[in-house]
């Protein structure tokens, strides 16, 4: 008998690193999943509020990593008329902050900023800007472990729990429904520190972009305020050229990649 | 002037239409890729553009107008206030309301390779129609890959400084009118220039700018906002009575003079002491700069390096408020004209001797003025330093009176500016500190007579500290933001309060502007000229 705890201990013992390794693997591959060089996208962000009456904005981003595959991605900004033609630029750096730059059409010059605490929100939306840059989270900064499988939407997901190995991270934990088979993930639950769902993301209208899996619709709902930003991709594209030149503060400036 | 604008005005809102539906429906996304996406991305045949791309063969051209209408009050409490004998009631009558209606239009077109861009602003004045519509910018851009050429009239912006750090230079401000201050561009005044710009590598970039006449600062010749720089002119009549008598007072001494005469200048004397009218206009008297002989230029080389971004620049100017001394010449014609006038006893010599003097008090004739020429050398660097985004600027502006002794040439100086701006945690206010000093060099060297030497009296050092707050509520819906300026060696500071809510492309701003401290400071002396504003806008 005590043979046999011992080794079901054994057995549980082991199984144990095997499912964080899976949930970290499948977080990892879900992540991971869409291999392009490049992402080029158009958004509008409409933000709901509890009353119903909407905000909406539209931006363009360009994302592309450089040689040492550190990321780099440029966001301009066209509606509404009062930040049209306003244009950002972050570089990734390793070992210290993001580089990060803005053109402000008002200043009539390029202006280096620091990196806002990433609990603010991203221009007046749900969505903070350590949401906006959730997506590319790196899953090492995380623990994770699988909680259960069940269905959503139809679909059979893994749910996989998420904890920030940084305890001074917004969110205490994160859970999310990813797609077994294709590693989409549907939704993701966002508990702040005292452990209470503070919002929730859902990605729907999954559509074939050039072979890849992509959700044009994100909806991030605050639960306490009762709003919601829904963000609608209007057009996607991977590995279209972008210039060298785009990720430059000349860019900012002019608005023209030079070759 | 005015049917010119307003016929291009109707022309570009006539034809822009046609451009926008011509144009592709993506509206500027990336540049290149396919004619079924509207043109998005940067494509194959991207040619640089990141806006108003189409499908290779097509025309790379698209439109846009946008701006913004703006309706409000700004009205200053002091009016209705019963002051100088003056009731309330009576000087509440005479009370007239500005800025009710002010917009701006801009219209801006673009191909692959190049750009044009017209900037207009309404501002209705109803005493004179002919400005109801101002040009405010208007240029061209071409790229032709790492080489931009530009030209136009141009706002441009030099240095790291949020506001009027000593390395921007290239535009002279606008301070008619101080409660618009805090919108830093608005003041600022669009030149003609031409400016080419090289890049090199990934983050620097060398430019030149060249700019073919001067304008100096604005400052309002009548009215509120009228300064005390200008009410010093006013004080030349005074002042050159005073050295008059002084220097005429041995020869009058001396059995010379005729003694009928010497009353009869007197006389004379006293009335030149009540303020001219032309000195009052002091902008009269200045020299016409819109030639050539009063050119500015400058070279300018920006790179970053790792975490910091650094600046390094030289520009041959002018400075932007005119020199004035009494004309060694003029003064002396005058001097002469008055002794040879007080020893006159022939009654028919009077009449000529008298149009001799008048003629020798003309403005034009007593007082040289002047823009004095300048080498300008600054540096500038940015850098974001544990979570504060430091900006800092020095400059050193070498003018010709490397002895500080020459009265009618300001003395050289140091500038330097450090600022910096920082989200502060837990309450998350945005808070933005500058510092701007200038240093007068030589300053021992200046002279006590303010009619010999333009710095007379001026402090060694100039000190401003602007502090901005803002806060931002509801998602970025309302705005809390609470600017100070103080000046140190003034001793007065300028505060301005302002809630701000905007709804889409709506908003409603109330702002307040309160002046305090020392009256004969640069701030303080409009402490009468404390407001409240309210505007309503429409952004499209």
């Amino acid at each position: 008998m005590k043979r046999i705890v011992f080794v079901l201990f054994a057995l549980l013992g082991t199984a144990l690193p095997v499912f964080a390794q899976d949930a970290a693997a499948i977080v990892s591959a879900s992540r991971n999943r869409i291999k392009a060089a490049t992402v080029s996208t158009r958004t509008r962000m409409v933000t709901t509020a509890k009353d119903g009456s909407t905000k909406e904005q539209m931006l363009d981003q360009y994302a592309k990593d450089d040689a040492s595959g550190k990321s780099r991605t440029v966001i301009v900004f066209q509606r509404p008329p009062g930040v049209r033609g306003t244009r950002f630029l972050t570089l990734e750096n390793r070992g210290r902050g993001n580089d990060q730059w803005i053109f402000l059409p008002a200043l009539g010059k390029v202006r280096r900023i620091s990196s806002s605490e990433g609990s603010d929100s991203f221009m007046g939306t749900d969505f903070s800007y350590d949401d906006i840059s959730s997506a590319s989270r790196d899953s090492d900064l995380d623990t994770h472990s699988l909680v259960r499988e069940e269905a959503y939407n139809g679909r059979a997901c893994y749910v996989i729990e998420s904890r920030p190995k940084d305890a001074s991270y917004q969110y205490s934990r994160m859970v999310q429904w990813i797609d077994k088979d294709t590693k989409i993930s549907y939704k993701l639950d966002l508990y702040n520190r005292r452990n209470a769902l503070v919002k929730t993301v859902e990605m729907s209208d999954i559509k074939d972009v050039q072979g890849w899996l992509t959700a044009h619709i994100t909806k991030m709902t605050t639960h306490a305020d009762g709003t919601f930003t829904t963000l609608f991709t209007d057009i996607i594209k991977y590995d279209d050229p972008i210039p060298e030149s785009v990720f430059t503060t000349s860019y900012l400036e002019t608005g023209k990649a030079t070759r | 002037m005015k049917k010119r604008y307003a016929v291009l005005v109707l022309a570009l809102v006539l034809v822009s239409p046609a451009l926008l539906l011509s144009a592709q429906e993506d509206d500027g996304f990336g540049f290149g890729g396919g004619e079924e996406d509207g043109g998005f991305g940067f494509g194959p045949d991207g040619g640089g553009s990141g806006a108003g791309a189409a499908s290779p063969g097509a025309p790379l051209i698209g439109a846009k107008i946008g701006g913004k209408v703006s309706a409000g009050l700004t009205f200053f409490p002091d009016d209705f206030l019963a002051k100088g004998g003056e009731s309330a009631l009576d000087r509440t009558k005479k009370v007239e309301l500005h800025d009710i209606f002010s917009g701006e239009l801009k219209f801006s077109a673009e191909a692959s390779n190049a750009d044009a861009v017209i900037n207009l602003k309404l501002a209705p004045n109803f005493k004179e129609p002919s400005e109801i519509l101002l040009l405010d910018e208007a240029y061209v851009r071409a790229f032709f890959g790492r080489l931009i050429f530009e030209g136009g009239l141009r706002k441009l912006t030099w240095g790291r400084a949020d506001s009027f750090g000593p390395l921007d230079l290239t535009n002279p401000f606008d301070y008619s009118d101080l409660s618009g201050m805090t919108d830093f561009s608005a003041i600022k005044i669009a030149r003609p220039m031409l400016r080419a710009s090289w890049g090199i590598g990934m983050f620097s970039k060398i430019e030149g700018v060249f700019v073919p006449w001067f304008e100096a600062d604005r400052f309002a010749e009548q009215g509120r906002w009228r300064p005390a720089q200008l009410r010093r002119a006013e004080q030349i009549p005074s002042q050159l009575v005073e050295k008059l008598t002084s220097d005429l007072t041995p020869f009058f001494l001396s059995g010379e003079a005729d003694p009928g005469r010497i009353g009869e200048l007197m006389n004379l004397m006293g009335s030149m002491s009540q303020s001219d009218p032309l000195f009052s206009s002091f902008n009269k008297l200045v020299p016409d700069t819109s030639a050539l002989e009063y050119f500015q230029g400058g070279l300018r080389f920006t790179t970053t390096l790792g975490p910091a971004d650094f600046g390094a620049q030289y520009y041959y100017g002018l400075h932007p408020r005119p020199s004035y001394r009494l004309s060694p010449a003029g003064y002396g014609n005058l001097m002469q004209a008055i002794k040879d006038y007080a020893k006159l006893s022939d009654a028919d010599a009077q009449q000529d001797g008298m149009a001799a003097i008048k003629a020798a008090m003309d403005p034009l004739a007593l007082l040289d003025i002047a823009y004095n020429r300048y080498h300008h050398i600054g540096v500038d660097y940015a850098q974001v330093l544990f979570g504060f985004n430091v900006r800092a600027e020095l400059a050193a502006n070498i003018t010709g009176d490397l002895s500080g002794d020459d009265g009618f040439v300001y003395n050289p100086a140091l500038l330097w500016s450090l600022g910096f701006d920082r989200d502060i945690p837990v309450v998350r206010i945005n808070a933005n500190l500058q510092v701007n000093e200038k240093i007068t060099l030589l300053h021992n060297r200046l002279g006590s007579d303010p009619l010999l030497d333009i710095e007379a009296g001026s402090k060694m050092t100039s000190t401003r500290v602007t502090l901005r707050l803002s806060r931002s509520f509801f998602r970025d819906e309302l705005e809390l933001q609470a600017t100070a300026i103080w000046g140190i060696e003034d001793k007065d500071c300028y505060l301005i309060p302002s809630v701000t809510w905007t709804k889409g492309d709506l908003s409603l701003e109330v702002s307040g502007g309160i002046f305090a401290g020392d009256r004969d400071g640069e701030l303080g002396q409009y402490r009468d000229n404390y407001f409240i504003k309210t505007l309503l806008s429409y952004s499209f």
